[in-house]
């Protein structure tokens, strides 16, 4: 993980030449960091394994259920480790009795929060959170753990501890505790923060300032005042979260679902102080992260701790009750004052927003919501606060496209109120306000496709057509279409490190520390890795996310994954397939400039029948194995590295029974080179089926008399299942150029996402005149909405 | 889950033998799909959970002349797809189709559907309600979007099978066995309100199990339609549904059975809309009476007050598509 201690140092002047420093950006914190420098490759004119829907390298394993995930692991002699947790949002704890738990059958051993107290998991910039506590801040806080040999056993020695709770007042709702009415007061100087990722001090909000808002509002033809509202989100990951690990004397072994396993040995190092080579971390098969897995869990350290003290392998993998009883999208609270001039344009942005963010300073980073009102639209006159109010709720955490996500839900719809009241095709009205260059940071883009996904888009869609057609007043069906767009990172960036190594059958190792979450990793590095050496993919065996094994590389979080690492493995490719040229020049008399590899081949660019095998070359090293490695270079300098997108709806809606059906979706999106159009399809279809759910049917509910949460179930919760997503989804690339990197791309993680909730809300307004401006929306608020239009129903 | 004792029977008689010596601590298991979330959630520790599946005898659909019998662990796409069903009960099939998820639809029976537990989250969750015992209805000034808005008295569940509320409708019958022997009752006398027993949503005593439904032959001119609205689409539980059964003589309604789920403690007779409906044109204006009687004495909590509206237009849906 990148911490700000680390990343901040300047590099001495003067020092090595082979460095330099370059910008990352990562869930929209612009980080610098020292990288070498590489030398630059041509880019790929014409690919033939790139760009290929080439199936999934583990696909076979997944579906067979070959594919050993966290939870999959058993090793001799483990034991099943569960936490005992606050049953109240707010508390002190008197007494914990353990007699009854530690004579249970298969006991092995308890842990306290005295036991653990030593060690803090976080840092003074992210904030700190206790392993267990002997005041819990929110219902489900870990207060102790109990190891057994078995599950069940596990689980019934956590009910025999008996807990004794002095309850103290709680406060969910951050708009009381922001003010003096609130009965919990977390710090002397207020219960909010400023949100995001820069200096944050308790009882001032963010700021980010530009221009002159009295003079904007001035210029303004008309002012709309808008407040909308966004519920938490939960990342219901389909693999819990969870760890297994175990000591084999001083060296540890730790299975973890996780998207970054160099960010767990780490925190793991740091927090019991372990030379990182006695800290190996496996994650190479994991079922999700949306963010929530970016660093080590709580369980993480107490299974490490655990197994310490046993002597034992100690598995612990929350259950799904208690998985949804942990990290979150905070809430947010947006309240907009927007001015704009007849012809549309934008002169004024004041926004204010209110972000709940649990008990602890460790989720003020996410309280934030307002990155896309900052950079999305031209406006010289620009205002946001972002307050971060604690609760006693979880700590929230990165969710797939953090802050724009929320920030999104407002800012779209909003621009499609504006192009109503103007009368105005809301395409057309973004166009007005389009802007080459980021706004925040002054650095123009380094490439921006929006407007050519705007049209592709519409084209595909035919927006033209369907935005004019009108519902038949006497049906109860009702259809409408609408539109939404996005900015998001996903430039990536050093550090990365790749091997590539070739063995003397001419089959080549991958080893890239890169995680595969899901989002098809292992099969588009094996791809960049296949073309690059002029060899079938099949050739390539992926080894990934092993923190022994492989190189360092950053987390996938931010969307940074292949734009990261996948440079790194075409500069170790290249490394490579450059060292065995020069072994096969010997053998064809040329000189190794003068060769290429092809389809298996390695032969004379100029006579393409001068040529031997690949594996031929590779039979003949001297070493009987070469090692290629390969680092990614730094971004160019000057420039803001974004993805961008539109995506386009339709939606039907019955009037009597208030449920929305989404009909179609379009999606155009603009992330560079595509390496694979499965994959690249299969992030945008599962950006829009999450996007379905916060849009339609997911609601997290805290029980607001007794802090107790209702929802922690996937029926209660509501998350679109495979049945809910949307049949009809066209996905587009836009294509445009991208040379940031050596491989064309930008990252698609978490960019379908972002434009999904507010297209569908805007797709809601267009088919009933109903603006639902709090999510999810629900039958309950198309019918409230229905019948405060008059409308007969 | 807590460890419990498990018993596979052959025979519906030790079935009756183990409930009716288990002190109210044993619990029956057909699909699965309620009990084993219950089990897990720990809002259910029996001491002994009897599995029905290995009794042979229970899965049928079988016509006779006065109507056709449903064996209580026949699975819900079984009836859905049986071709007696879908020709004489499309109000039962429309129902099906609209309930849970089609996996589920493959596990869970009939009998367990009707039977199943109220999804209310306060007798699902750590809270003491007066459901399990305890001394208040958590719903009353908490979180009552999904609560009652009819029958509710001290406590405010709301009955969660779709199934139960096309059957009543279709005027179904019961059939139970106990120690004591058999008995068949109405399945609309089957449900209990709060009012009746807080503890409990039907009559079943703990040495008794549903063995049959008996749906009888509509009589002539007999439509039927369901209407239900869910907050997610693929599977879900009622906000509200309406389960209609008219009989049409010359586009007049002769006979009316209405049956209003998701809104009450068991499936909500309204013998308001069908006195509306009897004898009337089945027209807008009837259907807009027949509606807006069904919710009038609607007492909706803090958080359903648009359940009264959803119940009515879904109710308006349902006649309008017996009307067409």
């Amino acid at each position: 993980m990148i911490d700000d201690e680390k990343t901040q140092k300047p590099i001495p002047p003067g020092q090595d030449q082979e460095y330099e420093e370059s910008e990352v950006n990562i869930e929209g914190r612009r980080v610098t960091v020292r990288t070498r420098k590489v030398p630059p490759l041509p880019d790929w004119t014409k690919t033939e394994i790139v760009g290929q829907p080439v199936p999934r390298v583990d696909g076979v394993d997944k579906v067979t259920g070959r594919a050993k995930y966290t939870s999959d692991v058993q090793l001799p002699h483990m034991l099943y480790a569960i936490a005992v947790r606050s049953e109240l949002p707010h508390a002190r704890i008197k007494n914990i009795s353990i007699e009854k738990a530690l004579a249970h059958p298969g006991v092995h051993a308890v842990l306290l929060p005295k036991d653990v107290e030593r060690y803090i998991m976080g840092n003074p910039f992210a904030g700190t959170l206790p392993l267990l506590t002997l005041e819990p801040k929110y219902t489900g806080e870990e207060i102790a753990v109990v190891a057994a040999e078995t599950e069940l056993q596990a689980e019934d020695a956590a009910r025999l501890i008996q807990v004794d709770y002095e309850p103290l007042p709680f406060v969910l709702d951050p708009e009381v505790s922001m003010t003096d009415k609130s009965p919990v007061k977390f710090f002397p100087e207020g219960n909010f923060t400023g949100g995001g990722f820069g200096q944050r001090k308790i009882g001032q909000p963010s700021v980010h300032t530009r221009g002159d808002l009295d003079v904007g509002f001035k210029e303004a033809d008309h002012i709309f005042e808008e407040t909308f509202r966004t519920e938490p989100q939960q990342h219901a990951c389909m693999e819990v979260h969870g760890t297994t690990a175990s000591w084999d004397g001083d060296h540890l072994t730790v299975w973890e679902s996780t998207q970054g396993v160099f960010g767990v040995q780490e925190e793991i190092s740091r927090v019991f102080t372990l030379p990182m080579n006695d800290v190996r971390v496996i994650g190479t098969h994991m079922g999700g992260g949306f963010g929530s897995k970016g660093g080590a869990g709580k369980q993480t350290m107490l299974a490490v701790l655990m197994a310490r003290r046993t002597g034992r392998p100690v598995k612990m993998v929350l259950s799904r009750h208690e998985d949804f009883m942990g990290v979150y999208r905070p809430a947010s609270i947006q309240h907009y004052k927007v001015g704009v001039k007849n012809d549309g344009r934008l002169t004024a942005i004041e926004m204010k927003s209110v972000n709940a963010v649990g008990a602890y300073m460790s989720g003020s980073m996410w309280g934030n919501s307002s990155p896309m009102t900052q950079q999305m639209y031209a406006c010289a006159n620009v205002r946001t606060e972002d307050r971060a109010v604690f609760t006693n709720t979880p700590p929230p955490g990165a969710m797939r496209g953090p802050s724009n996500v929320q920030n999104a839900w407002g800012l779209e719809q909003l621009m499609d109120l504006i192009a109503h009241k103007l009368n105005m095709d809301p395409i057309e009205l973004r166009m007005r306000n389009d802007v080459k260059v980021d706004q925040v940071t002054h650095q123009p883009y380094h490439s921006k496709g929006l407007a050519e996904c705007f049209k592709l888009g519409a084209e595909k869609f035919h927006w033209d057509e369907k935005r004019l057609r009108r519902n038949d007043p006497a049906s109860t069906k009702k259809y409408g279409v609408g539109m939404a767009s996005q900015i998001w990172g996903g430039g990536g960036g050093p550090p990365a490190t790749a091997i590539v190594k070739i063995n003397q059958d001419g089959s080549i190792n991958l080893l890239t520390g890169a995680a595969d979450i899901g989002t098809g990793t292992r099969t588009v590095m094996s791809q960049i890795c296949a073309e690059e050496l002029g060899v079938a993919v099949d050739r390539i065996h992926v080894t990934n996310a092993d923190t022994e094994t492989t190189p360092y590389t950053l987390p996938s979080y931010g969307s940074i994954t292949l734009a990261s690492s996948g440079p790194a493995v075409r500069s170790a490719a290249n490394d490579a397939k450059r060292q065995l040229l020069d072994l096969a020049a010997g053998s064809l008399g040329v000189k190794p400039e003068e060769l290429s590899s092809k389809d298996g081949f390695i032969f004379v660019t100029a006579q393409p029948d001068k040529r031997m095998k690949f594996e031929a070359a590779a039979g003949a090293m001297p070493e009987r194995t070469l090692v290629g490695r390969g680092y990614r270079g730094p971004n160019p300098k000057g420039q803001s590295l974004n993805a961008f997108g539109a995506q386009f709806c339709e939606v039907e809606i019955d009037i009597h029974s208030g449920e929305v059906k989404v009909l179609k979706f379009v999606a155009a999106h603009d992330s560079g080179r595509v390496i694979n159009p499965h994959t690249f399809a299969s992030q945008v279809k599962g950006g829009i089926t999450m996007g379905t759910g916060y849009a339609l049917s997911e609601r997290r509910l805290i029980d607001k008399n007794t802090g107790v949460p209702v929802t922690a179930s996937l029926l209660e919760y509501r998350p679109p299942t495979s049945l809910d997503a949307p049949v009809d989804i066209e996905v587009y690339s836009v294509d445009v150029p991208y040379t940031a990197n050596n491989i064309g791309a930008k990252g698609v993680g978490e960019p379908p996402l972002i434009a999904t909730a507010p297209a569908i809300a805007n797709a809601v307004y267009h088919a009933t005149g109903v603006r639902v401006k709090s999510n999810p929306i629900t039958p309950e608020k198309i019918i409230d909405g229905l019948k405060s239009l008059g409308g007969r129903t | 889950m807590r460890a419990f004792e498990y018993f596979a029977p052959q025979q519906l008689a030790d079935v009756i033998h183990t409930l009716s010596t288990a002190g109210g601590n044993a619990r029956v298991c057909a699909g699965g799909t309620d009990i084993l979330g219950r089990l897990k959630d720990g809002v259910d520790t029996p001491d002994k959970l009897v599995c029905l599946k290995t009794l042979p005898e229970m899965r049928y659909v079988r016509e006779s002349n006065d109507g056709v019998r449903i064996g209580a662990l026949t699975t819900l796409s079984t009836i859905e797809e049986d071709p007696i069903i879908r020709k004489s009960f499309p109000l039962l099939v429309e129902a099906l189709y609209v309930t849970a998820a089609p996996q589920i639809r493959n596990q869970a029976t009939m009998g367990g559907s009707i039977c199943q537990r109220p999804r209310c989250w306060y007798l699902r969750g750590p809270f003491d309600c007066l459901r399990k015992g305890g001394a208040k209805c958590f719903a009353v000034d908490g979180e009552n979007k999904y609560h009652a808005i009819l029958g509710g008295h001290l406590c405010y569940i709301v009955h969660p099978s779709d199934s139960a509320t096309a059957l009543v409708a279709l005027n179904a019958s019961a059939k139970i066995q106990g120690s004591k022997g058999e008995k068949t009752v109405p399945l609309e006398k089957f449900f209990v309100g709060p009012e009746v027993n807080i503890l409990k949503e039907n009559i079943l005593e703990d040495d008794e199990i549903l063995t049959e439904i008996f749906i009888p032959t509509p009589s002539a001119g007999a439509r039927g339609a369901f209407s239900k609205s869910r907050e997610r689409q693929s599977y879900d539980f009622a906000l509200a549904s309406a389960a209609v059964q008219c009989t049409m003589k010359n586009g007049v309604c002769a006979e009316a059975r209405v049956v209003l789920g998701g809104v009450a403690p068991i499936p909500w007779r309204s013998i308001e809309a069908e006195e509306e409906l009897k004898g009337k044109k089945l027209d807008p204006k009837t259907i807009e009476r027949a509606a807006a009687a069904a919710v009038r004495k609607a007492k909706p909590m803090t958080q359903n007050i648009y359940k009264v509206d959803l119940t009515r237009q879904l109710l308006s849906k349902s006649l309008s598509q017996i009307m067409v």
